[in-house]
């Protein structure tokens, strides 16, 4: 499949999943309610497995996505600050960005809504309500990847002869990045934030499972986290494994747009 | 050389003290109430515990953990904090497991890497299914359905299960890097130089191929080991595994911030040693790191 | 410590570079295997913690008290003490004097001496549990003390004025403030009352000495019932019981029978699906999941003497006013609440569990609020309420559904026009007692359980007394007044000797928390699920919610395990 097609699909299929999510969630709540087939729910019975599964997918896209703009958005301002002053301050940013790329996410994720929580129990005035906290401590994970990934590539493309012309022909920093450096970054960004998502989610979902995360409302990443236990009785993989697949849906769209999006952009194509 | 290869190192254990110092102030931040209005924000014990273990307000207070663990005191409370002791043991076997599944994650990976790249078809949509399916698998639902079988058997067998489940993501991960790899490599020209000169295609990936593998697997063992290290905490729970994961999670739940803050930088020792180890490994197996070294 | 802490972490560190793994799959014989709900939160049974539930289990197998309750009848029998008199004080006080036995001895070999149990008191005094012994002459000035952060000298002072005396080694003095029937009854089960090891905590500080309970190793701490603790693995929570051959109070065994060795106490995610493989013996089947599904043959139902309810922050508007209360109390249909979410519920408006003695008529809990909604949307129509009111409740699973039920009545409540809004929390006892900036306790309303520990009301009122740990700011209510008569009409009710009068007080009592203050609106009185092995004799689960390991047998048919 060529790599536009590739994107395409992948970009479609998240799209299908979070619009209809959000349509059944929030528009028409009632349907999900009566016509589920795969019941109620075990730990909630007044509440069927659809409306909390399917009805709680887009919240997990959207912290997902705004997440992963998050972590992008900063990996492309720390890359971008990295090769612009160059020398120290890029080895050093370069330095932490390994820092914290070695540790794993929901460590840090761990111990960023334990602060999070903390602080705003201790100081009511700086409370952050669980959404935005999930979305911070999310894009506070994961923006170290980003900058490696984005320093390297820029510097890759600085190297490019049309780049080094338009330097020898005067032009300004702004300018080359404007004109020559971004339209080559635009896509790698893109699909770097795609890629993101799916670690965003499941992220959430491990810190649901050990009760750390409060969310309301309810997420797929935090029904998958507590009600996994129903997995162990009678007639609990109802409840489970369309969840579970909800989310490997949503993996395989965003893999598949990210490589898509790579595939149609890397340089020499 | 040696300059070269200790100046690398030591970037890297720079880590532990930047990760020392910055878990110690995040938490030390968190207003930890000291004047006689809020003292019941906080639990007598839990707040004494604070005092004691962290050091707040002191220059050099971030250096209070480490010479209370050093001593072989307890940080926390008396029923939910650990000492030193207690620690290196639970380490020791969360080290065993991460080995375990270290292993195994290379298997995946290799095995996976050979069969995708081996076939002459590319795989299409079913080859994303798979991928798919081990990112979008939280490390606890493998777990939950093999843990039945395996718990309270003894005889290892929720260790290595703890291992296989929690290999499975970061060895389809590398799998699919290495698969990218193995591609290229295949591809070059000494490969098909030694397929005409009457080779098998096996024969040449085995004994041509493969070692020119090593970097690109040595370069991946650091985000492998942080991959395993992530899983390890719920696969831990869910199997009943007393270690270094469920510590954490304990300590994070009963709110002990100065384990918190020491075992945060035990992880990130752990994962620095494991860089340093490729490094020291990578020198000896793969002749142009050493030759980089030298024109260097 | 025999080496010096770095060279055994050097030492240790050889063994990590090795890959020497020590835990690793090695589990010395794990004897018998119980899975609990949870781990306990403390093994210093005289200082406790407010989640003391969960430490019931350890401490009734491996402790005892001066007293025992008789099973099924729950009447006083002897226990530490083999005779007790009462006499009163000049000043009307009771004096119990409680004559120990002798051939009594700690695990460690030491005989029980009366000291034990002064030190013992004096540290429960000054613990986290202390409301519960505020009818000892003196506690209640210790415990002001302590709320107010005295200066240790001052509360130490305080504490030898505490009416606990040991004349001689086996005699135990303590005087009561008021007479109270239900002293005897009370000691028997309540850890807090259980004798300490003091000639092994003389001289320590209370660092190390927390230290000696919460971290048994080396026959520490000792104990007297027929169990005691030889390792608590937090992280892996797992507890190892061994029987403690020295105890006084062995399980009498009869033809095949023969006693446990080792039981060890763990808590599991997949417990009831271990149970079904014959991996361990005993497991609560708490999940409203495992309890949907066809039931096994072997699952047993202990009603509990206990009651889950919805308690209200009296503080803050627009819950102050006690009309407002009531009228949510009103609101709640406790029926349709628990449809459908366990095998067999019982759905109840009153606090005192009608089978407890002392509970109240059928006619005087019609008068309490229950289910009108008409009433309470009515009552309801003049509030405004600003902002939702958060509801706090405990994230960690038990038997009681907590999420279903915080979820039904954010939708009842919703109904009704209150909006509701909801948290659920790990840390739900710091929660609760929060002091929020605006100076009231952080949360509008809570989910909590309370279970009788003794067939008495008093076990159920004593959470409310001023002191106890109710959270709800309710001791301010009316200026003072209402907990003032509420506690007048416990004492009144203590005291009296005919049954019939001290019911009536006690239903007055109750209709003060329930009706005239509100401070709480009663859902329901929980049951306990469990599977046992038919080998196991002697484990029981008894209706206040005590796993008793203490008569624990092996039966015919249980495994030889090397």
């Amino acid at each position: 499949m060529s790599p536009r097609r590739l994107a395409w699909t992948g970009l479609l299929l998240l799209a299908a999943l979070g619009l209809g999510s959000f349509a059944l969630g929030v528009l028409w709540p009632t349907v999900p309610a009566r016509y589920c087939p795969l019941g109620h729910d075990v730990l909630r019975p007044d509440r069927t497995v659809c409306e909390l599964s399917f009805g709680g997918l887009w919240v997990s896209l959207g912290i997902g996505l705004l997440a992963g703009a998050l972590s992008t958005a900063l990996g492309l301002v720390l890359a971008t600050l990295a090769r612009l002053l160059g020398g120290f301050v890029e080895r050093w940013i370069l330095r932490f960005a390994d820092a914290f790329f070695s540790l794993p996410d929901v460590l840090i994720l761990m111990v960023l809504q334990f602060a999070g929580q903390t602080l705003g129990d201790l100081r009511p005035e700086l409370k952050l309500s669980p959404v935005p906290l999930m979305i911070a401590s999310l894009g506070l994970v994961g923006w170290a990847g980003p900058t490696r990934m984005l320093r390297n590539r820029l510097a890759t493309l600085e190297e490019q002869e049309f780049v080094l012309a338009a330097r020898a022909l005067g032009g300004t920093r702004a300018h080359l990045f404007r004109a020559h450096l971004w339209p080559g970054l635009k896509a790698y960004v893109l699909a770097l934030f795609l890629s993101r998502l799916p670690a965003a989610i499941l992220a959430e979902s491990t810190v649901s499972f050990f009760g750390i995360a409060r969310m309301e409302p309810m997420s797929l990443g935090r029904y998958l986290g507590t009600s996994y236990s129903a997995i162990l009785y009678e007639g609990g993989a109802r409840v489970v494994l369309p969840a579970w697949g909800l989310l490997i849906l949503i993996v395989l769209g965003a893999s598949l747009a990210a490589r898509g999006v790579e595939g149609a952009s890397s340089p020499g194509r | 050389m040696i300059r070269t290869v200790l100046s690398r190192v030591l970037q890297k254990l720079l880590l532990v003290p930047i990760v020392a110092l910055a878990s110690y102030y995040l938490m030390a931040v968190l207003p930890v109430p000291s004047d006689e209005d809020s003292k019941r924000q906080l639990p007598a014990e839990l707040a004494a515990s604070y005092r004691k273990d962290l050091g707040l307000g002191e220059p050099l207070g971030f250096l209070r953990p480490w010479t209370k663990l050093f001593r072989g005191e307890r940080l926390g409370t008396t029923a939910q904090g650990v000492t030193g002791e207690e620690m290196l043991q639970k380490l020791s076997g969360s080290v065993a497991v991460g080995v375990m599944g270290l292993v195994l994650a290379l298997v995946w990976a290799l095995l996976l890497a050979l069969l995708r790249a081996g076939g002459r078809r590319p795989p299409g949509l079913l080859g994303d299914l798979l991928p798919a399916i081990a990112f979008g698998t939280p490390a606890f639902i493998p777990a939950l359905l093999l843990a039945p079988s395996v718990v309270e058997t003894g005889h290892l067998l929720p260790e290595l299960s703890a291992a296989f489940v929690v290999s499975l993501w970061p060895g389809v991960l590398l799998g699919t890097l290495l698969t990218d790899t193995l591609r290229q490599e295949v591809a070059k020209d000494y490969v098909r130089t030694a397929m005409s000169k009457g080779l098998s295609r096996e024969a040449a990936v085995r004994r041509h191929v493969l070692p020119n593998l090593w970097p690109a697997l040595l370069d991946s063992l650091p985000p492998l080991a942080t991959a395993l290290l992530g899983g390890s905490f719920a696969a831990e729970r869910v199997f009943g595994l007393p270690y270094f994961g469920q510590l954490y999670v304990s300590a994070v739940l009963q709110k002990q911030l100065a384990v918190v803050v020491v075992a945060t930088t035990v992880f990130a020792a752990l994962l620095v040693a494991v860089s340093v180890a490729v490094e020291a490994v990578r020198l000896v197996v793969d002749p142009r790191a050493r030759d980089r070294r030298e024109a260097a | 410590m025999t080496r010096p802490f770095h060279l055994r972490l050097g030492f240790a560190a050889l063994c990590l570079a090795a890959l020497g793994c020590g835990p690793c799959g090695f589990q010395k014989n794990p004897g018998l295997k119980v899975v609990v709900p949870a781990m306990p939160s403390t093994l210093d049974w005289n200082t406790s913690d407010p989640t003391s539930w969960v430490n019931y289990p350890v401490m009734l197998a491996t402790q005892k008290g001066l007293t025992s309750l008789a099973p099924g009848t729950h009447e006083v029998r002897p226990g530490l003490a083999e005779r007790w008199d009462l006499a009163l004080t000049p000043e009307g006080h009771p004096r119990y004097t409680f004559h120990l036995r002798r051939d009594v001895r700690w695990s460690d070999g030491t005989p029980l001496r009366a000291r034990d149990f002064v030190v013992g008191w004096q540290r429960a005094a000054v613990g986290r549990e202390r409301a519960e012994l505020s009818e000892i002459v003196g506690a209640k000035e210790v415990g002001a003390l302590l709320d107010v952060g005295a200066p240790e000298p001052k509360v130490r002072e305080a504490l030898s004025r505490l009416a606990v005396r040991a004349p001689d080694d086996a005699t135990f003095e303590v005087e009561l403030d008021g007479p109270r029937s239900y002293f005897l009854s009370r000691i028997a089960n309540v850890y807090l009352f259980f004798p300490a090891p003091s000639a092994k905590l003389a001289g320590l500080s209370e660092d190390d000495a927390r230290a000696l309970f919460d971290r048994p190793r080396d026959g520490q701490p000792p104990a007297l019932g027929p169990f005691r603790v030889e390792a608590w693995d937090r992280a892996g929570e797992r507890l190892r019981l061994a029987r403690n051959p020295a105890s006084a109070f062995a399980p009498p065994l009869e033809a095949g029978e023969r006693p446990a060795e080792v039981v060890t106490l763990l808590k599991s995610e997949v417990g009831p699906a271990l149970y079904e493989r014959g991996r361990v013996d005993f497991v609560f089947v708490d999940s409203p999941a495992a309890l949907r599904g066809p039931q096994p043959a072997d699952l047993q139902r202990q009603p509990l003497l206990s009651t889950y309810f919805m308690a209200f922050n009296t503080e803050r508007p627009p819950l102050d006013a006690p009309a407002v209360r009531r009228a949510l109390a009103m609101a709640i249909d406790r029926e349709a609440l628990m449809a459908g979410l366990l095998p067999a519920a019982r759905p109840t408006h009153v606090l005192l569990p009608p089978d407890l003695p002392g509970a109240a008529t059928p006619e005087e809990a019609a008068q309490l609020p229950h289910y009108q909604p008409e009433e309470a949307k009515k009552l309801l129509a003049h509030v405004r309420f600003e902002r939702p009111l958060r509801l706090v409740y405990r994230s960690s699973e038990s038997f009681v559904p907590e999420v279903a039920i915080a979820e039904r009545l954010k939708a009842q409540l919703g109904r009704v026009g209150v909006p509701v809004e909801l948290d659920a929390r790990a840390d739900f006892s710091a929660e609760i007692n929060r002091i929020a900036a605006d100076g009231f306790h952080a949360p509008d309303l809570y989910l909590k359980r309370v279970g009788a520990d003794y067939a008495h009301p008093k076990t159920f009122f004593v959470l409310f007394e001023k002191g106890g740990a109710h959270a709800t700011g309710w001791e301010k209510a009316d200026g003072g007044k209402a907990i003032a008569r509420f506690e007048a009409l416990l004492a009144e009710g203590d005291a009296e000797l005919d049954p019939a009068k001290a019911r009536a007080l006690y239903a007055r009592a109750q209709a003060i928390l329930l009706d005239e203050q509100a401070v709480l609106a009663p859902l329901y009185h929980p049951d306990r699920y469990y599977r046992a092995r038919p080998f196991l004799r002697g484990l029981t689960v008894d209706p206040f919610n005590f796993l008793s390991l203490a008569d624990l047998k092996l039966g015919p048919g249980a495994p030889e395990r090397p």
